[in-house]
């Protein structure tokens, strides 16, 4: 399967030396990234329009190639433990999707994980390796899926299994999102 | 970051309260003593004031709205947790109350004390959530909880010492400085 060539202005994004393409122009305010020392992308990740990504809060850590598409709410969650509450840092793996207007509220998402469109992680989930989360679902808060699940529902639940080379579609998927995510102005490659 | 810039007419904003700058206020708004307002979070008092009382938390892209067609305030009592991306226009709310992320109080709602709505849950126009009602899951089903809502002091505590180093702050154009 091929995807199609996704434009974007170039004045609205700001790539970084490890390959990070972040918007930087959002429609909601000026700036909608918070705490940026406590955000850590390795590189090649997509940030797209007005996400929302709370490193104030605690870290937020995210592997290479994501793509966190439009409206996404990146947010660490609290947790209460006996005395003191604590924030729960956010790490999210190599090669994950996250599709629009999601809310992610997860401790933890393993790589190779696609999380549909509008979906709600709720807090200090945890999403293992190769999961698929259906769009609409809704996670509950401190919920465990192993590897491999297809989740979906409110609440979400295991509804099915995801195939063994999840692993291979999804780094092929997130790559070539991340090579055809390209500015608008730039003149077409030849292949003459 | 702990600069701090006049907020627009109309506002007041209680010394203790912390609201940040990227929040949008609109209006004749009021925000009581230790009240936490995350940044982008939406309160717009359109066509009458909006009263919120001590130890709210309104998260990211709420929107906390006043449409009473008779220009009546909104009134919010104390201990609320306004979720991300949950809706409220009702006309006036208790305490103790959750609102769940992208949860939905319609037109002209009443909401009691130590009510909680679940992810997505929608109360429809009108409606009165009575004392420790429950609404969750898909089809916003109603339930009556044995047990009240949990305070939101701890919370409170720790996003006190969180945003000011984060956030410049909006102060009160008219209150007390």
């Amino acid at each position: 399967m091929d995807l199609p060539v996704v434009t974007y202005e170039k004045e609205e994004y700001v790539e970084t030396a490890s390959g990070n393409k972040i918007c930087k122009k959002n429609t909601i305010a000026s700036n909608t990234i918070f705490g940026t020392q406590n955000i850590i992308i390795s590189g090649k990740t997509i940030i797209q329009k007005d996400v929302i990504l709370r490193g104030d809060l605690a870290v937020i850590r995210i592997g290479r190639y994501c793509i966190v598409q439009r409206g996404t709410i990146i947010r660490p969650s609290l947790k209460q433990f006996v005395r003191k509450p604590t924030m729960f840092p956010v790490t999210i793996g190599d090669s994950v999707f996250v599709e629009e207007e999601c809310v992610i509220n997860a401790a933890y998402i393993g790589s190779f994980v696609h999380v549909g469109a509008r979906s709600v992680l709720g807090r200090a989930c945890t999403i293992k390796e190769c999961c698929r989360v259906l769009p609409d679902s809704v996670v509950s808060a401190d919920a465990v899926f192993p590897p491999f699940s297809t989740i979906g529902g409110n609440p979400a639940r295991i509804v099915g299994q995801e195939p063994e080379c999840t692993e291979n579609l999804m780094v092929e998927a997130t790559t070539m999102y991340y090579d055809n995510f390209v500015p608008s102005n730039l003149p077409k490659a030849s292949f003459a | 970051m702990t600069a701090s810039a006049p907020a627009a007419e109309g506002i007041t904003i209680a010394p203790t309260a912390i609201v940040c700058r990227d929040a949008i206020l609109e209006g004749n708004v009021t925000i009581g003593d230790n009240c936490i307002i995350h940044p982008l979070a939406i309160i717009r008092a359109k066509s009458g004031p909006i009263l919120i009382g001590a130890n709210n938390i309104v998260e990211e892209r709420a929107i906390i709205e006043n449409r009473n067609t008779d220009g009546k305030p909104m009134v919010i009592g104390d201990g609320n947790t306004f979720e991300v991306q949950s809706q409220c226009r009702a006309l006036c709310i208790g305490r103790n109350n959750v609102m769940g992320v992208r949860s939905e109080l319609e037109d002209g709602c009443v909401v009691l004390d130590d009510c909680t709505l679940g992810v997505g849950c929608r109360v429809v126009a009108g409606q009165t959530l009575d004392v420790r009602s429950v609404v969750f899951g898909s089809d916003s089903v109603h339930r009556i909880a044995a047990d009240g809502v949990l305070a939101n002091t701890t919370q409170l505590e720790l996003l006190r010492v969180l945003l000011p180093s984060y956030h410049y702050l909006q102060k009160s154009s008219t209150g007390a400085k």
